[in-house]
This record gives C-alpha cells, structure tokens and sequence, in this order.
C-alpha cells in the first residue's frame, strides 16, 4: 500500500471524535477551527484535535466549513431521524487494489462468518456479565430480537423503547465505525454480512458492547422516563454512550485499550486481511471473565 | 506531550497578539489564562507551531516562551484559584 492509502499521521492518536446534540446549531469555520453556533452559545473546535464530527440537529453547515474538514481529513457525520449521511474527502484517495479485493474477495463468507460469530460471543459475553442465561443459536435476526426481548425483560421496559434507543444510539457509534473504515483504505458500501455496508458489519460487532451495555449503565428508571424528542434527553444517553467509549476494554488477545480504539483496529485488521489472507481476520471480541 | 504557551506582546502589536492567539487555538491551544494557552500536541505538529509562532513573533515585537513539561512536572503543577476560597 502507499503512503497515501493510510490517513494515521504521527499525531492521529491525540485526535478525537466530537458528538453534538443541540437543537438548530450551525456548523461554521474561523480560520483552521470548526466554529458550532448555537443562539448566543459558541464553542470553536481546532481541527487539528478532530477526526470525527457527528452532527444531530445541525440545521446549516457552511462551504468553509466542509472545506476545511477536506483540507484536515475530517470525517462529518450527520444524524438524521431514520439514518445518518456523511461528508468524507477521504474516498476519492483510496487505493484501488484495495477496493477490488473487497469487492472480489473469495473469502467473503469467511469474513461473514467471522463477523456473525465475533456478535454472538460479545451478546453473550454482554449477558454473561448481567448473570443472564443466553444461547446465541438462529439465524441473525432471530438471535437479536431474542436478546431483545430479553434485555427488554431484564430492564422492565418497553422493547419499543429500547429498540428506539438503540437505534438512536447506534448512529453515532456508525459514525465511528465508517470513520474507521474510511480510514482503513476500505470502502463502506461494500459489506459482508450487510451487503451494501461495512460500517453496519463493523456495528454488528461492536453493538453488544457499547449501545447495549449503555442501555444498562443508563438503568430502567432513566429509560423509561427520557425523553428521546428533546436534545437534554439525548445527549444524557450520549454522555453515558461516550464513558463507555472511552473506557479500556480486553479482548480476548489480550489487547486493552478504549473502544473506540478498538474500532479502528479492527477496521486495519480487515484491510490488512483482505491485502494480505495469511494473516488472519479476527474481528473484536470481548473478552470473558 | 503537553505544551504551556506564554506570551508577553507589548501594547501597540495587539494585532499581531490576536494572530499568535489565533493560531494557539488552531492548533487546540487551551485558553487557562491571559497570555497562557496550554496545547497537546505530537512533536511533529510542535515543531510546526514554533515555526508559526516565530513567524509572527518575528513581525512585530514580544517574547513568548514555550515550556514543555513532562508528565510529572504537569501532574505536580498547583493551582491556586480564588473560586477554591
């Protein structure tokens, strides 16, 4: 691969993902800075410090400001109702032997299986820790509307509910998911277990682990009394989605470090094993105490 | 690493201050007090801002002195704030 195809500098591990929650805010630039705008509130972010802005509620982005999140290979993701859309200037310098292999891959249902498995062992790695009985056995669907259903017994609360929580929440850790897989070399459109989309994959494995342990943590009280209209509402979720984010988690290498890190490695991972199959494709799996 | 940022711009350069100020922020720099910003940064971005900052510094007149402290001299620093009273 060439230089260009990996867009890790020396400096991208001090960069950060931001998630903005606020109703009717502009997305501006002043100099190499994003400037959000909201009313009489005003926060700058140096674009320096960003890889990743997700944006829920943004009601204008100006030209600047997409300029310099190209310039600065930063990542937009925009939250909307029923699906997220994203501004990346990232594709258009992607190795192309990568994305052929991704699309030609003869390994493509070895890489589902993996993915299928890797969900099935974070669910009942994400059980086993509530003391809760569960068998991963089904086909996908099955399976997760099971430990749905479950979860949704275990919390006392609607599974209508969860279900528009999880789903809410899901976006923003898609949102890092793509950044990942953008970032990799590898293209999202082209997915294994989802056919049309990596990032969905990359969600499948990591959703166990982040949204649905967020679900927990949050606890049934908060649950049934939030309100997922208002912005204080989500972003009282999102602060309990982003400790869990940050926090260091094991897999079962032995490998501890953040979430979000581990998002990325497992991005690299499968780049990796697509340019080069003797390696290996193990994809992230909590480990089990 | 962690990079404390001081500056002395004399009165009559205040355009020349917003611009050293401008570019702190640009590369994250930290407002903590007047004239002291605080960045993190890699050192290849470092070398980068002190060029910058010398670039602008060298238009006009001023000092500005760049501390890099490590982990434990930043973990040991004390801060007396009159909000604490």
């Amino acid at each position: 691969m060439d230089k260009e195809t990996i867009y890790y500098d020396q400096g991208d591990w001090l960069r950060r993902s931001y998630w903005i929650a606020y109703n009717g805010f502009n997305l501006g630039r002043r100099s190499r800075r994003f400037v959000v705008e909201a009313g009489d509130r005003r926060r700058e972010i140096a674009s320096l410090t960003a890889y990743l802005l997700v944006l829920d509620g943004c009601r204008r982005i100006s030209t600047s400001a997409l300029s310099l999140a190209s310039e600065d290979n930063v990542t937009i993701a925009l939250v909307f109702k029923d699906r997220i859309a994203w501004f990346t200037g990232m594709l258009q310098r992607k190795h192309v032997e990568l994305i052929l292999t991704q699309y030609s891959t003869s390994r493509a249902e070895e890489i589902a299986s993996c993915i299928r498995e890797a969900f099935n062992h974070n669910l009942c790695a994400f059980f086993s820790r509530l003391n809760l009985p569960f068998r991963a056995e089904g086909e996908l669907e099955e399976v997760r509307v099971n430990a749905l259903k479950l979860l949704s017994r275990y919390l006392g609360v609607k599974l209508s509910l969860i279900e528009s929580v999880i789903q809410y929440l899901s976006y923003f850790i898609e949102a890092e998911c793509l950044d990942a897989v953008v970032r990799a070399g590898l293209t999202p459109h082209i997915g294994f277990v989802n056919r049309r989309s990596l990032t969905r994959d990359f969600l499948l494995v990591f959703e166990p682990s982040t949204v649905w342990r967020c679900l927990v943590e949050v606890g049934s009280d908060i649950l049934s009394s939030i309100d997922l209209g208002s912005y204080e509402g989500r972003r009282l979720l999102l602060k309990y989605l982003r400790n869990i984010v940050e926090r260091n988690v094991e897999d079962t290498d032995g490998r501890r470090m953040p979430l979000f890190k581990h998002i990325k490695a497992a991005a690299k991972g499968l780049a990796s094993y697509l340019m080069n199959p003797a390696g290996g494709f193990i994809p992230f799996k909590e480990a089990v105490y | 690493m962690k990079i404390i940022v001081v500056f002395d711009i004399p009165v009559g350069y205040d355009r020349l201050r917003d611009r050293l100020r401008n570019k702190l922020k640009d590369y994250g720099g930290v407002f903590r007090e007047y004239s002291v910003y605080e960045v993190e940064l890699d050192e290849k971005n470092a070398e980068r801002m002190i060029k910058d900052i010398r670039r602008i510094v060298a238009e006009g007149a001023g000092r500005v002195d760049i501390i890099f402290p490590c982990r434990r001299c930043y973990e040991n620093i004390i801060i007396i704030d009159t909000i604490e009273f």
